[in-house]
């Protein structure tokens, strides 16, 4: 059973700092790290690798960098780790990315599973797993907690309407965990420097895909630079209960984080 | 009066910048989602927003019902501003599958070329969503917290949190036609109602050879938590200001009105109060809800870790110098007791 798992580095938060107040983010240190909810999906992966026969794969689309996610991927415990780099791709959205992504999943030949996490980049967005889902003419299940494959079948529990829900779906499928749904584990220093020393990491560009630059052009666009919610400012309310609580949910009413 | 300077205004090109600009029909639709023939109540909101934004474009809204007797559901869809409800009502569609559901409303969104489709973020829609754009091969602008329009240019900006604690807001704008939304739910704020003369259009649900692949498993629940906390919008915690039992049942009931999840310190598990996964801190759970509000909590250090991602934090506590109390957003001095029992009823009314 082939099993790929689509991978993405973020920017590590741990060195950005937001001020909402002044209207900036301060980015202290740039690094950048395997994206936390595809870590998961790894975890996933790797598990299933425990109890039956499977090759993992890792694919990860983004600029050069991202080989550091995949070397990562490797010493975890991938048996190959593919990297889909082009200048030509750098806005891609994620219409995109799904677009290269099920192009080289067609190019190693196809998949049985493809696990995929929660997040592109650092927005919760979920779009590649449904996406590559209909791109692969695959099944698809959402918010994955854990996973199981008995005769070509998956078996997993997932959350919907608020509890966790057993689901099958015959292979080839898709799944999509959900962000923190396992703890992943921790490569051995042997694998890590056997990651970089013994193992291949394999560059495709857009033409070894068969893709063109027209493929990348996002239609999702942001308009205007980050924006900012309004700076909370330190509120203290005393007196008398009721009359506090009046004023508590008047000010939460205003910061919007209430809505009734 | 005098209306012929109407006739100055070239026909033509006022038709052609409306196709341009809107795809046609250019509508505004919104998902419904219903739950046990009842129409889920967070829908209402995107209704409520949608009919603005309607009045603004002179165009239509409609709300779309897919599933399974769910005809009752439509009524609310239309006292909130709706002005037709597209009914895809057949036996084939009871149980929820990706690949039917898609048919059906990338066929309905092919034939009749709605401007905009709102749908919630929810677990349905957010695997949804994107199945749909791709299938037309548009994009999404997805887990939105607030929606303008541009009147002028009749594009939809839909504003969505970024980073790890969501304290950015990207603002994005999809420009293919038409333009998928997805909304967070609880985000925008209820409007008022603006009723609407009943319309329902039932949809002929041509399912082909489409065929859904999942299996759910009856009802089959695993060892089910209410909700999982973490992921919990709203975190209502109690401590040791609580005093008993009876002042820790405020919270929960605080927790209940609020629709959030109830959590406790050490103190709370000692005394009771919670089970083991519902203990917020060092030894437990690490949450990150939108709002978070701690009755009777000092806010140790152990605790305080457990709450760093929260977005805006709520302090109810007699000690004005207790730590949490310097951490928190609002802080508000008084007898915790007193002010949550306060907060219930003002919150019930």
């Amino acid at each position: 059973m082939r099993v790929i798992v689509a991978i993405q580095q973020v920017l590590d938060p741990a060195g950005v700092l937001v001020r909402r107040d002044i209207e900036r983010v301060f980015v202290n240190r740039e690094e950048y790290i395997f994206a936390p909810g595809d870590l998961n999906a790894l975890e996933v992966a790797l598990q299933l690798k425990d109890s039956v026969a499977a090759e993992i794969i890792a694919v990860a689309a983004g600029s050069a960098r991202t080989e550091d996610a995949l070397r990562e991927a490797l010493a975890l415990g991938c048996d190959a780790a593919y990297l889909l780099s082009d200048e030509a791709c750098i806005k891609a959205d994620v219409a995109a990315h799904a677009r290269s992504y099920a192009a080289a999943i067609d190019k190693i030949g196809g998949a049985d599973l493809v696990i995929a996490g929660p997040r592109v980049g650092h927005a919760i967005d979920g779009q590649i797993g449904p996406r590559l889902a209909v791109l692969l003419d695959a099944a698809q299940v959402t918010d994955v907690y854990s996973a199981t494959v008995i005769d070509g079948v998956v078996r997993a529990a997932r959350a919907w309407d608020g509890r966790y829900v057993t689901v099958e779906a015959p292979l080839p499928a898709v799944l999509v965990v959900a962000e923190g749904c396992n703890i992943p584990r921790l490569p051995t220093g042997a694998a890590c420097m056997n990651a970089y020393r013994e193992q291949q990491v394999t560059a495709w560009n857009l033409e070894d895909l068969g893709l063109s630059a027209q493929d990348c052009m996002p239609v999702v666009k942001q308009e205007g630079g980050d924006r900012f919610g309004r700076p909370f400012e330190k509120e203290v309310i005393s007196g008398d209960a009721a009359e506090a609580a009046k004023s508590l949910l008047g000010s939460l009413r205003y910061q919007k984080v209430l809505h009734r | 009066m005098d209306f012929s300077y109407l006739d100055l205004i070239p026909e033509d090109e006022a038709g052609a910048a409306e196709d341009e600009t809107m795809g046609g029909a250019g509508n505004i639709w919104v998902l419904g989602e219903v739950k046990d023939g009842d129409l889920r109540p967070d829908v209402l909101p995107l209704v409520c927003k949608a009919r603005d934004m309607a009045d603004t474009l002179s165009v239509a809204v409609f709300g779309v019902l897919i599933g399974s007797g769910i005809r009752n559901a439509a009524g609310e869809l239309f006292h909130y501003g709706a002005d037709r409800v597209l009914l895809a009502d057949d036996p084939a569609l009871a149980e929820y599958q990706p690949e039917t559901y898609t048919r059906v409303l990338a066929d309905l969104i092919s034939a009749q070329q709605p401007g905009i489709v709102l749908a919630l973020a929810s677990e349905l829609g957010s695997e949804l969503v994107p199945r749909l754009a791709q299938k037309l091969d548009t994009g999404v602008v997805p887990y939105c917290t607030d929606l303008t329009m541009d009147s002028v240019s009749r594009r939809l900006v839909g504003t969505y949190p970024v980073g790890d604690a969501g304290d950015i807001l990207y603002a994005a704008v999809c420009e293919a036609r038409p333009q998928l939304v997805t909304v967070r739910p609880r985000a925008l704020s209820q409007g008022f109602p603006s009723p609407r003369e009943e319309a329902i259009e039932e949809v002929a649900v041509d399912l082909d050879d489409t065929q859904g692949r999942i299996t759910w498993l009856g009802q089959a629940t695993v060892e089910v938590p209410e909700a999982w906390l973490p992921e919990a919008a709203v975190v209502v915690a109690g401590g040791r200001g609580m005093e008993d039992a009876e002042g820790f049942a405020l919270v929960r009931q605080l927790a209940d009105v609020l629709g959030g999840e109830v959590a406790g310190t050490r103190a709370a598990l000692e005394a009771g109060w919670i089970t083991e996964e519902r203990l917020i801190g060092v030894a437990g759970l690490t949450v990150r809800p939108y709002l978070y509000i701690a009755c009777g909590i000092s806010g140790a250090d152990h605790h305080l870790y457990g709450i760093q991602d929260a977005r805006f934090i709520v302090a109810i506590d007699s000690n004005p110098d207790a730590p949490l109390m310097k951490h928190a957003h609002i802080a508000v001095v008084g007898d915790a007791r007193a002010v949550v029992s306060a907060l219930i009823q003002e919150l019930s009314q």
